[in-house]
């Protein structure tokens, strides 16, 4: 019940993340108020990524929430070793989200319907990340994608925190993956905001 | 000195079609536009609906690359200098999109502060001046989904305003406006050009353009088919005079008998509630009156009226040409 737990304690952050940053800038499409935002003077990482923070914040308000309701209403006390590292890993989770999302949320600028990306994402997140089933039971191919995903790390890094573990190696690969995905999507930001205004994708007509 | 050039714009826009079988489709929206837009001065854009006016404006702007010629706005390169662009021009565009619904007038305009780099410091009062300018002031926090259009474009105004722009780009800003609310913001853009702002604006309303514009490009399929003052174009038609007269229940007949008058180019008729008025363009030094009202026997005929042609003739006929 533990590991249920822990896992929908995530899970939360994770929809709530995944969904909306990748349609973030489809609703600014929609709005007429995205070309403005990329006509505007200021790097698109600079718009979106705190947004982004914005949403992991709500997601640790979802993992909060999760864990009472498991005390309250279904009864299942949580057994936290390590308050400090749990309270670390729970935060690292969030911000390697925020830059997972920056992500997700800079190929909407070229592709209008990158949204569904997001909603297609969620529930295979849920088991590549491993928050309803350990990562190891998922067939072998899909364990280097599974790895792709700071989430995973930061899952395990929750998971191993409680258990009274060490989870400075899961944290360091976590950040390392998240940042590497926030280099990425600053990069690709300016590719595809050059190809949006070749390709006339920034608005809806 | 020039503060918008452009060299043979050309933009086309390739489309595809289809799932299984996909079919590609080429428009060219702007065909090889050239013009210069001096410091300090009102530039007009006409031309009808696909005509490729905001297709240019969005190359000036740096939303759209263009697909061939170059731009230049103040000395930067609108495809290399994206950023120096960027900082300093504003773009305006009509309609009810392009703010945030849910958010205040303050707040979009706060929002939009920090996006265009408006010092924290300076935001407040610089925020303050321009809710005045465009008469927001008092209504500045209700949340913009409870606004009216003209109020809204107000705020579209002030949005552009905000980083104090040496440029500004405005896309039919009036349209859909009540005519109180347009002649307000046809004096809010007046005001500009005396702060020495240089604008560049689209409008469909010819006599907002003739009241405002220094000079005019009329734009017709992705060309550029004249430019100059709104005098300059007001000459440039062949048309005479134009002969204005009110009838009631006239018929497609007596259209027809009144083209084949001597002296007569064109025939046009307006629907004014149970009124028609029929719109002769003449020759010059043509005389018309006499003949026309003959042909309309039978017909009950209001005012007649004879008068120059106005900025609206000469566009009419620029862009009707073949």
């Amino acid at each position: 019940m533990q590991f249920a737990g822990l896992g929908a304690a995530v899970m939360g952050m994770w929809t709530c993340q995944g969904v909306i940053a990748s349609s973030l800038l489809t609703r600014e499409r929609w709005a007429g108020t995205l070309e403005l935002v990329v006509a505007a003077p200021t790097s698109m990482g600079r718009v979106l990524v705190p947004t982004t923070l914005a949403l992991s914040t709500i997601g640790l308000y979802t993992v909060i929430a999760t864990i009472l309701w498991e005390r309250w209403v279904f009864g299942l006390e949580l057994r936290i070793e390590s308050w400090p590292l749990f309270v670390t890993s729970v935060l690292a989770a969030a911000l390697t989200l925020a830059q997972f999302g920056f992500f997700l949320a800079v190929t909407a600028v070229r592709y209008r319907s990158s949204w569904s990306l997001g909603a297609s994402l969620e529930y295979p997140g849920w088991l590549l990340c491993g928050f309803v089933i350990p990562v190891a039971t998922l067939p072998d191919w899909l364990h280097p994608l599974s790895w792709s995903i700071p989430t995973t790390w930061a899952m395990e890094a929750v998971r191993e925190s409680a258990d009274g573990g060490s989870p400075w190696r899961d944290l360091l690969l976590c950040l390392l993956i998240g940042s590497a995905y926030a280099v990425l999507a600053s990069f690709l930001g300016r590719q595809l905001v050059d190809s949006a205004r070749r390709h006339a994708t920034l608005a809806l007509t | 000195m020039t503060a918008v050039e452009a060299r043979d714009l050309r933009r086309t826009f390739r489309t595809r079609t289809g799932v299984l079988r996909r079919t590609a489709k080429e428009v060219e929206a702007v065909r090889g536009v050239s013009f210069d837009i001096q410091r300090g001065e009102l530039f007009g854009l006409l031309g009808p609906n696909g005509a490729g006016k905001t297709t240019t404006i969005k190359m000036l702007i740096t939303l759209l690359l263009p697909t061939a010629g170059s731009a230049r706005v103040l000395g930067h390169d609108v495809v290399d200098d994206v950023r120096e662009v960027r900082r300093r021009i504003g773009y305006v565009f009509g309609g009810d999109r392009g703010l945030y619904e849910r958010l205040s007038a303050l707040d979009n305009l706060r929002y939009f502060s920090e996006l265009y780099g408006v010092p924290p410091r300076e935001q407040k009062a610089r925020i303050g001046e321009l809710l005045e300018l465009v008469g927001l002031t008092g209504r500045e926090r209700e949340r913009v989904e409870g606004y009216s259009r003209g109020m809204r474009q107000r705020l579209h105004i002030a949005r552009g305003l905000l980083h104090d722009p040496e440029v500004l780009f405005l896309d039919e800003p009036s349209i859909g406006i009540d005519p109180v609310g347009a002649r307000e913001l046809r004096a809010t853009i007046a005001s500009l050009i005396d702060v020495g702002k240089t604008v560049l604006l689209t409008t469909h309303y010819m006599f907002e353009a003739d009241e405002l514009c220094d000079r005019i490009a009329v734009i017709r399929a992705g060309e550029i088919v004249a430019e100059g003052t709104p005098q300059h174009l007001k000459r440039l038609v062949s048309v005479g005079s134009v002969v204005e007269i009110e009838t009631y229940g006239v018929g497609e007949p007596a259209v027809e008998a009144l083209s084949a008058v001597a002296g007569v180019q064109s025939v046009a008729v307006e629907e004014r509630g149970q009124m028609q008025v029929l719109i002769l363009h003449c020759e010059t030094d043509a005389q018309v009156t006499q003949a026309a009202l003959a042909r309309l026997d039978g017909v009950r005929v209001g005012r007649v009226d004879t008068r120059e042609p106005t900025l609206e003739d000469a566009y009419v006929e620029l862009v009707s040409r073949a």
